[in-house]
């Protein structure tokens, strides 16, 4: 079933329907509760669109934008408080009013430490030297068929030199000679 | 690092079973003599020199009972330092050899046999 045109209900709204066709759409309208509805619906929506105007804000200029931007930022950084911590305000007090003490008190703190790095570092190598046992780089023997071996005792913190293969003698005497005239 | 001069303390020691007791001068070093060499009691044999040896001067010293050291101290630091000895007994050098001395480490040397006692040389620094 093909749906009836009510498109001149619009030229009747908009009062744009003259003379024959004005009476004619009155005389449909009076007739035709269908069309009559749609003219009224017509007519409801032109007068919201008349109530409620489009809002259209005139652009402002770019410096002008830009100054409002920047008095915005300002006015909030001025109200907002920078914390304070308690200690923060005890330490500008004390500068401010005192500062020949802090100056005198970060001095001394300073001679302290290098005291006490200078004591730390001389102990540790007055342990470090006292922990290092003796260490034979070279050792060597000259008289044939002797030899020379190095060790370290851990448990005495001793080093010994093991010289092996020398000559035995019975007393002090014969080893004074034998090695009087030993060449090596 | 210019070398200091360094007290060196050198002795010649005597092993022997014939011993009753161990000399005063050696007993802090009697553990270590015993865990070292197995005897009971050690006397001190010869001269016993305790010195200052200054750097790079060979310097010799007469042990005694025929023995000779010749000692060079080459180098030293707050560590210890480098010694270059040489052992001699009459004309026989014994050993030769570069050490690295530290303190509270005494250097022991075990020389030769004489009857059932043996002849040990020890080195110590002393700082």
């Amino acid at each position: 079933m093909k749906q009836p045109d009510f498109s001149w209900t619009a030229g009747l709204a908009d009062q744009q329907l003259k003379g024959w066709r004005r009476w004619w759409a009155e005389r449909h309208l009076a007739r035709n509760p269908v069309a009559a509805v749609e003219y009224r619906e017509q007519v409801r929506a032109r007068e919201l669109l008349h109530e409620n105007p489009p809002h259209q804000p005139v652009p402002e200029p770019t410096d002008v934008f830009w100054a409002r931007v920047r008095a915005d930022i300002e006015q909030r950084h001025q109200t907002t408080p920078v914390p304070h911590t308690a200690l923060a305000s005890w330490w500008t007090r004390l500068w401010t009013e005192q500062p020949l003490v802090v100056v005198s008190a970060v001095l001394a703190l300073l001679i302290a430490a290098a005291f006490v790095t200078v004591a730390w570092h001389r102990a540790r190598v007055t342990r470090t030297a006292a922990t290092e046992p003796t260490a034979v780089h070279r050792v060597a023997t000259t008289i044939p068929h002797t030899v020379a071996s190095p060790f370290h005792v851990p448990e005495t913190g001793a080093t010994c030199i093991w010289i092996s293969g020398l000559p035995w003698t019975p007393d002090m005497t014969e080893m004074q000679t034998l090695f009087a005239h030993l060449d090596s | 690092m210019p070398a200091s001069a360094e007290q060196l303390e050198v002795r010649l020691i005597r092993a022997s079973h014939e011993l009753k007791t161990t000399d005063d001068d050696l007993k802090p070093l009697l553990p270590t003599l015993k865990k070292l060499f197995g005897y009971e009691h050690y006397t001190r044999l010869g001269n016993h020199h305790q010195q200052k040896f200054p750097p790079a001067q060979r310097r010799r010293l007469d042990l005694g009972e025929g023995f000779t050291i010749f000692i060079t101290v080459t180098n030293s630091d707050p560590r210890g330092a480098d010694v270059e000895f040489e052992w001699y007994s009459g004309k026989a050098a014994l050993v030769k050899s570069n050490v690295r001395l530290t303190p509270n480490s005494p250097l022991l040397v075990r020389g030769p046999e004489v009857g059932k006692d043996w002849i040990i040389l020890a080195l110590q620094l002393h700082r």
